[in-house]
């Protein structure tokens, strides 16, 4: 039995619709139920729907064999982990975003807002420039609105969510999408069905 | 009572007595060291380690020290080999580190071994054979990914990469990310053709025949074409012994190219997610001393073996024996000797302790010995 770890929300179903369009569907029992457990023994896998950010951590310690996580995960965490696919789906990208009048004073030390604090760190520092990071986990937004930071760092899909608080993009740090990892040592022991499995996708991802 | 032969020790104490004697068999001989080392070793060659976080504390004459995350560095920087003595040392040790999910340091038992002299493929064999032992001493199924540094390093050579360019691409044929691989190397301005050879090289992983045929088609240089002979030597020599079903070859498998210059592997075992063995050829190491020797080792973690046997030694005692307070004390006594004559481990307690899992509970009055809970 394989197990898949994919992202709970949006982008896992996308996910279990492209595994079940390469044959590993879930046995038609997916209807956005509560379960956290998916199973199709015919097929040999098992889905866990777990947190997006948590994704990593399960393959990394192998409770899961293989799993689907974005980028911004893999960068910011780091896991010991293969990225073997690039799936091409949940396109975002990772921004600097300010108020929509925001002018940088290069003399004192950047204040940032995020969750992705490994992401902001390594950027400022290829940039040379010092920042203060404070580390907030959710409406990062609010934190230049209300004087918190002068900029934040975060993910930017359609720049809605931006626009209705006043902020612009200030820059892009990098593009993000969902990528196929596996676990090290499932990827010895389990080879041919993860191999099989990244072929598949391979064969069905727009080129 | 002392304990008799094996039979007490937990399964890792087991193995690792086993493999000391392996070891010892190959004419390795015990290397000991003591808890520190000069903090100035572990920071001019930080990215040798596996984690560059160290706990230092100032000696009584003000000479920074560090409680040793690694073996390595030591064993290499005092050793007595020369070009004409080899020499052949393992170890049992005790090494620091910080652990990136709990945030916390921990203490790591690290068995391994290490060779260094003038090597050459005999001496690359009886190493990887020695790794291979370990791994089925520890569990049946087993596999060791085999990779070959000097490979990758001729063929960066060869394409007149950008400064911190070969670092990136390591990385990336490191994860198996050979999207980013291509995307790093076509900023660099790497001509296609190169590119696509480099992304067939970090692709080549499998059975070991198979991929060298493989590997060949895509070796142009004679530093390729060198990794792949020794490779090739030392899995001839691997698959006489009986090895070649474990064995993996992958050209994923990179490390740190300051420091190792020729073979590298990993061992996994079922039920462990990460490698549990590491090894390789550490020459250019060897050479950052000002020493110009060979070095070949690996280390095994052997805290990781607490994963595979967890479930293996749930219980504390085969037999709890709980004694009254008017029960016979010589009778009692001698009764738990003739249970641990027959090979259990046997608790007499007043009353149940907390947190002590037994197999069974027994109960002793002046009526003898019964099952608890049952009625003779």
């Amino acid at each position: 039995m394989l197990n898949i770890a994919l992202p709970k929300g949006r982008l896992g179903d996308q996910v279990l619709a492209l595994f079940s369009k390469i044959g590993y569907d879930c046995g038609g029992i997916y209807e956005n139920d509560r379960r956290l457990v998916l199973e199709s023994p015919e097929n040999g896998v098992r889905y866990l729907l777990v947190k997006p950010s948590d994704v990593a951590i399960y393959v990394e310690y192998g409770a899961a064999d293989i799993g689907v996580v974005g980028k911004d995960i893999l960068l910011d965490g780091s896991p010991d982990v293969y990225e073997l696919l690039d799936l091409g789906i949940g396109k975002c990208r990772i921004c600097v975003a300010g108020p929509e009048d925001y002018v940088e004073d290069r003399e004192s030390v950047l204040r940032v807002a995020t969750k992705f604090t490994a992401v902001a760190k390594n950027y400022y520092a290829s940039k040379n420039r010092e920042i203060q990071i404070i580390k907030l986990n959710g409406s990062i937004e609010l934190a230049p609105i209300l004087g918190l930071t002068d900029v934040i760092v975060d993910i930017v899909e359609s720049g809605r969510t931006l626009k209705e608080n006043h902020l612009k993009v200030l820059e892009t740090i990098v593009p993000i999408s969902a990528r196929l990892i596996a676990n090290r040592a499932s990827y010895l022991f389990k080879n041919d069905v993860i191999c099989q499995i990244t072929e598949k996708l391979q064969e069905v991802l727009p080129k | 009572m002392a304990m008799e032969g094996e039979s007490a020790l937990r399964r890792e104490e087991k193995i690792t007595l086993r493999l000391r004697g392996l070891y010892e068999q190959y004419g390795y001989r015990k290397y000991r060291m003591g808890k520190f080392e000069e903090y100035e070793l572990y920071m001019e060659n930080k990215n040798f380690l596996k984690n560059p976080n160290i706990i230092a504390f100032p000696d009584l004459d003000g000479h920074l020290m560090a409680l040793k995350p690694d073996v390595t560095l030591s064993i290499a920087k005092n050793t007595h080999a020369t070009k004409e003595s080899c020499e052949k040392v393992y170890y049992l040790e005790n090494v620091y580190w910080l652990e990136k999910q709990s945030s916390g340091y921990r203490e790591i038992s690290q068995l391994g071994l290490e060779c260094i002299g003038k090597l050459d493929e005999i001496s690359s064999y009886e190493v990887l054979c020695l790794a291979m032992e370990t791994l089925s001493a520890i569990s049946e199924s087993h596999r060791m990914q085999v990779g070959h540094i000097g490979f990758w390093v001729s063929l960066m050579d060869g394409l007149s990469l950008p400064e911190g360019v070969r670092g990136e691409m390591l990385s990336c044929v490191h994860g198996k990310r050979l999207h980013e691989l291509k995307a790093v190397m076509t900023k660099a301005s790497v001509p296609p053709a190169a590119i696509d050879l480099a992304v067939r090289a970090a692709a080549l992983c499998g059975p070991f025949p198979q991929t060298l045929e493989k590997a060949r088609a895509i070796a142009l240089s004679t530093g390729m074409t060198d990794a792949l002979a020794e490779l090739e030597s030392v899995y001839a020599l691997l698959a006489q012994k009986g090895f070649s079903d474990q064995l993996t070859l992958d050209f994923s498998l990179v490390n740190d190219c300051d420091y190792y210059d020729g073979l590298v592997f990993q061992g996994f075992v079922e039920g462990v997610p990460r490698a549990l063995l590491t090894g390789g050829y550490y020459g250019r190491l060897m050479r950052k001393f000002g020493r110009d020797l060979d070095a070949i080792g690996f280390a095994v973690y052997l805290n990781e073996l607490d994963l595979l046997f967890r479930a293996k030694h749930l219980l504390d005692a085969d037999v709890l024996i709980l004694y009254g307070r008017h029960a016979p004390r010589a009778a009692l006594i001698e009764k738990a000797d003739a249970l641990r004559a027959q090979g259990l481990r046997v608790r007499l307690e007043t009353c149940v302790p907390q947190d002590v899992r037994v197999e069974k509970i027994y109960t002793f009055d002046e009526n003898g010995l019964k099952e608890a809970g049952k009625d003779a």
